[in-house]
């Protein structure tokens, strides 16, 4: 039997909290940044634009490599809070971290979105994406 | 050439015939946004799955679907059949429903969505938990079955809580409508085809749509269909098999259940165009 199997909910709703308050901030943090570059694309100048595409890249990059897992572990916060027998103080914290959480990967998700259109209004979604290749991937993830 | 003079005629025929104006404008505009259908449904019973297949997104070689991915957004697509029609799937699980369907119920009693694709499972949803032993239903006393006929129940209850907050708004709508139930995953209930249909057509489920078309007479219209839109055991993400494929159930079955979804979704929408 493997070991995830034998924590309780209890158990498992407690060893996650930590983990989704720590990627939260990680997330808010992530979207923020996104925001950031999205207005400085917005208002740049062509020369500005050559230090954003890397900038946007490597945000990019970030948020494709995190994104399936924390959207797992919401996954996981998910499931105790929709079928698990836990005690209300700790469904509560847990269904407010996952609130939290998820506001942060859809903003994440959409600012993306949105830089990538960009990018390719400006047409430099190629030049980001030779970034993301020279970092070491064999293929932009956008 | 049209110059300034004429736009200003233009502009003062607009603002005199404006009491005329406005209706057609906000006629032309619910036409436009009419264009949508809903696919609502609890959670884990294959509503993005599906909304990916109709838009023709779904790649039968590399989506691996059978590992299950909760929804936390509302996705849109476009209908392959139809592209000025939008597919809107919308996350199900309960603790998501107010962010997430908020504001729907209006959307549906103004007649901004054609029709709606209600997504079931007969229960058979897709636990999103590791593991079934965290689940309220599992008792360790008892058997794995037990705990399978206690969640599915639960599940169906969650199917008829979903259909009950929706029908005020499907019987409020003032326009043609039309509601699917795609009954998912019938690969995995196919024993209980007979009862299943029932249910849907005629049990508790089938009064609440029965409700709805008594309401809207000829406005509206209803079909239901078992279908599976993938073949797979039941299995959680610890590898936990909750429920094995009907013997016998094989790739042409599935497709065949497949592509009549496609032609029920079709009559659907041809009725909802037809004046």
């Amino acid at each position: 039997m493997s070991e995830v199997a034998e924590l309780s909910a209890t158990e498992l709703a407690t060893r996650l909290l930590p983990l989704l308050k720590e990627y939260t901030e990680k997330m808010r943090d992530l979207a923020e940044r996104l925001s950031s570059v999205n207005q400085r694309f917005v208002l740049s100048y062509s020369k500005e634009q050559a230090t954003l595409v890397s900038e946007a890249s490597r945000l990019l990059c970030l948020r494709f490599t995190v994104d399936q897992p924390v959207r797992d572990l919401a996954q996981e916060a998910s499931g105790l809070i929709e079928h698990a027998a836990l005690e209300f103080q700790l469904r509560a914290e847990l269904k407010l971290r996952l609130s939290e959480i998820e506001e942060h990967i859809r903003f994440a998700k959409s600012l993306s979105d949105l830089i990538i259109t960009q990018m390719s209004g400006l047409r430099i979604l190629e030049a980001a994406r030779q970034v993301a290749v020279l970092s070491g991937r064999y293929k932009a993830p956008f | 050439m049209t110059g300034w003079k004429d736009a200003l005629e233009i502009a003062k025929w607009g603002w005199d015939s404006r009491a005329g104006v406005k209706p057609l404008l906000a006629k032309f505009r619910l036409w436009l946004r009419r264009s949508k259908v809903l696919v609502i449904g609890p959670g884990g019973t294959g509503k993005t799955t599906l909304a990916r297949i109709l838009s023709g997104q779904f790649d039968w070689l590399l989506d691996s679907s059978w590992a299950y991915r909760e929804s936390v957004e509302v996705k849109k697509y476009k209908l392959r059949a139809d592209p000025a029609v939008e597919v809107v799937a919308v996350p199900g699980q309960e603790h998501r429903r107010r962010s997430t369907w908020d504001g729907i119920g209006t959307d549906v009693s103004r007649g901004e969505y054609r029709g709606v694709i209600f997504v079931a499972s007969n229960g058979f949803h897709t636990p999103i938990e590791s593991s079934y032993k965290r689940n309220s239903h599992f008792e360790p006393e008892r058997t794995r079955d037990a705990f399978w006929r206690k969640y599915t129940e639960a599940k169906r209850d969650d199917e008829l809580a979903c259909l009950r907050h929706l029908v005020p708004f499907l019987k409020a709508c003032p326009l043609k409508l039309w509601l699917a139930t795609l009954v998912t995953k019938q690969d995995l209930w196919r024993a209980q085809e007979p009862a299943v249909e029932t249910w849907y057509r005629e049990g508790e489920y089938g009064k609440l749509v029965t409700e709805v078309a008594s309401h809207k007479g000829a406005m509206f219209r209803y079909e239901y269909h078992g279908c599976s839109l993938l073949i797979g055991n039941l299995v959680t993400a610890s590898n936990e098999y909750l429920v094995k494929n009907a013997e016998g159930y094989d790739h042409r079955a599935q497709v065949e259940s497949v592509r009549r979804v496609f032609e029920v979704i079709d009559g659907l929408h041809a009725w909802g165009n037809a004046k």
